[in-house]
């Protein structure tokens, strides 16, 4: 990545010139460049999105189930910490 | 150490909409003394085991998580593995093929006259009906009314749920089972009159008349020890879907000029827009209407949907500020789920590696970007007629369009801006491979799913669609599955 930064580290880059650096490879006319940004984009998306404790944050929300599955359902949020 | 032979009369490979519908019709055969076995590579799950979690429960239903790549890497495929198959994760929405598409198949015997009854037959059987008024969500009503207004086509989708609770998590597997997949009612009903179901069970080819698999683990289905088996069986049906249906027959030799060839799978897009207010979208059967306005003219589906927050985030063409603000209004998310209508090529294909291991190589061509870039255009209508104050238009100039730009669209929203690669395109509709017909040049099976060439190898599933459906394709699959096992059933009786 500094190739693109002249020389420069990349987290030592402000937010704008990081942007930039990210927007060359997400929006790039090579495509092997954008499918390899797409790749690490969805593993940090899953890093954070995939983390039941935002769910609350962010407003998703899951209906709790009525009868026999409730006892199970409140085991896997108590884990879930919500 | 010599493989262990297992004797059946019958053995059928998958248990999805295909393998499960087969298995349940020949369970007569039972009654008089033959003997059918259904191998399952995947396990069974109980409701208990269904956390709703959507990493876990992906894991758990999904081929490689449901994000199976194909080879050019600007495409992921969804596809379970499990008793039921794709019909524990998929959403239940039962349409037939239209009267076209049927025609377009132009396969001897598969008119309207003989798949109709069978669709009603698993109408029937499956409990497809329409959900009521009230128990239709906003995300979705937002959606219907918004097409009304745009005097666009739009219907309501006919389900196959039973004792929904509106958990909307079917794409994570059901877990209340209420969904009325194989694994609820055709299965269930095949066991009960002595179909023998074998879990864990992955095949690896066909060899004259045995199917060698590996047994991978012992569970309540399968007391079989770990290990390799040879299934001996006098009728032999693949029903292991698009892609391995084909990869199986490949592994085995076969080498017909059409395997694998005029793969179809309705590629698709989620599309997002936010609204200032709290809408309810989240709760309620994910998917009531779809649009079918554009499905002649401009090849593509719309359909309402919900995802999950790391599904939507993979969706959603950027990275940053604008993603968390989107995903962070979650309870504000509008989402609709744009398929486009593919039309089969021979490039487009299954094939297997060095490994035997399946790859799908898929290419995009005009038509297709043409129909992806017009359904976001009309998705954006739809977000706004709907009231939305602001759209996600994947991979566009920007994030985000705002109802004040609705006269730019077709600037904003242009093929110049569609770069594969850089959105997520997905797709669950996985056909053809083992196309049915008589030409052998052009065709894997015969119109009743009899491999070329053979005669006691049969296909079962999605695989044998010469041409997509157009339409989401389990209640297809089960009619013409019918049809495979009514053939099967005549040869053996």
């Amino acid at each position: 990545v500094s190739i693109f930064t002249k020389g420069s580290k990349f987290r030592n880059l402000n937010e704008q010139a990081q942007e930039k650096v990210m927007n060359f490879f997400f929006d790039s006319p090579i495509g092997l460049f954008r499918k390899g940004f797409w790749g690490l984009n969805t593993l940090c998306k899953l890093g954070v999105y995939s983390q039941q404790s935002i769910y609350a944050d962010i407003g998703y929300r899951l209906r709790p189930i009525k009868g026999v599955r409730e006892s199970v359902e409140n085991t896997s949020r108590k884990e879930a910490n919500l | 150490m010599k493989d262990q032979v297992i004797e059946y009369d019958v053995v059928i490979i998958g248990s999805g909409a295909g393998g499960g519908t087969v298995a349940k019709e020949l369970a007569d055969l039972c009654e008089k003394g033959f003997k059918v076995a259904l191998l399952e590579s995947g396990g069974e799950f109980k409701k208990t085991d269904n956390t709703r979690e959507e990493v876990p429960m992906a894991s758990r239903y999904y081929v490689d998580n449901g994000g199976v790549q194909t080879s050019s890497q600007d495409m992921t495929l969804a596809f379970a593995e499990a008793v039921g198959g794709s019909t524990t994760v998929y959403t239940g929405t039962s349409l037939e093929m239209e009267k076209h598409v049927i025609d377009k198949w132009n396969v001897e015997g598969i008119t309207e006259e003989d798949l109709r009854p069978r669709y009603v037959k698993y109408r029937k059987e499956n409990n497809v009906h329409l959900n009521p008024p009230e128990e239709i969500n906003e995300n979705n009503r937002l959606f219907f009314e918004a097409c009304q207004n745009l005097g666009w086509k739009v219907d309501q989708f006919p389900v196959n749920t039973k004792n929904c609770q509106g958990l909307g998590t079917c794409n994570l597997g059901c877990a209340v089972h209420a969904k009325q997949g194989t694994n609820v009612v055709q299965i269930p009903m095949a066991l009960s009159k002595g179909v023998k179901l074998i879990t864990h069970c992955e095949v690896d080819r066909i060899d004259g008349h045995e199917v060698i698999a590996r047994v991978k683990q012992k569970d309540h289905w399968n007391q079989l020890e770990v290990g390799v088996y040879r299934f001996k069986a006098k009728k032999i049906i693949v029903s292991a879907g698009a892609i391995n249906s084909p990869a199986i027959l490949m592994r085995s030799g076969f080498n017909h000029q059409a395997l694998g060839r005029y793969f179809t799978c309705h590629p698709a897009l989620i599309i997002a827009a936010e609204h200032e207010n709290e809408i309810d979208n989240i709760e309620g059967h994910p998917k009531s209407y779809y649009c079918d306005e554009f499905l002649a003219s401009k090849k593509f589906l719309l359909e309402t949907c919900i995802y999950f927050p790391f599904t939507l985030s993979k969706s959603l063409c950027g990275f940053g500020k604008n993603v968390d603000e989107m995903i962070g209004n979650f309870h504000h998310l509008q989402m609709i789920l744009a398929l486009i209508s593919d039309e089969p090529k021979d490039y487009n294909r299954v094939a297997i590696d060095d490994n035997g291991k399946p790859m799908v190589h898929y290419r995009f061509d005009e038509q297709n970007i043409t129909s992806f870039v017009e359904s976001i255009k009309a998705s954006a209508k739809i977000f706004f007629a709907s009231g939305a104050k602001r759209v996600h238009a994947p991979g566009m100039k920007d994030f985000f369009i705002y109802p004040e730009q609705i006269d730019q669209i077709d600037e904003l929203i242009h093929e110049k801006y569609f770069k594969l690669g850089k959105v997520s395109i997905s797709a669950a509709h996985l056909m053809g491979g083992c196309r049915m017909g008589t030409d052998q040049s052009n065709s894997v099976t015969n119109p009743w799913g009899k491999v070329h060439g053979t005669d006691h190898i049969y296909v079962a599933d999605a695989s044998l669609f010469p041409f997509a459906s157009e339409v989401n394709p389990y209640l297809t699959i089960m009619a013409v599955s019918d049809r495979v096992a009514e053939g099967v059933k005549k040869e053996l009786l």
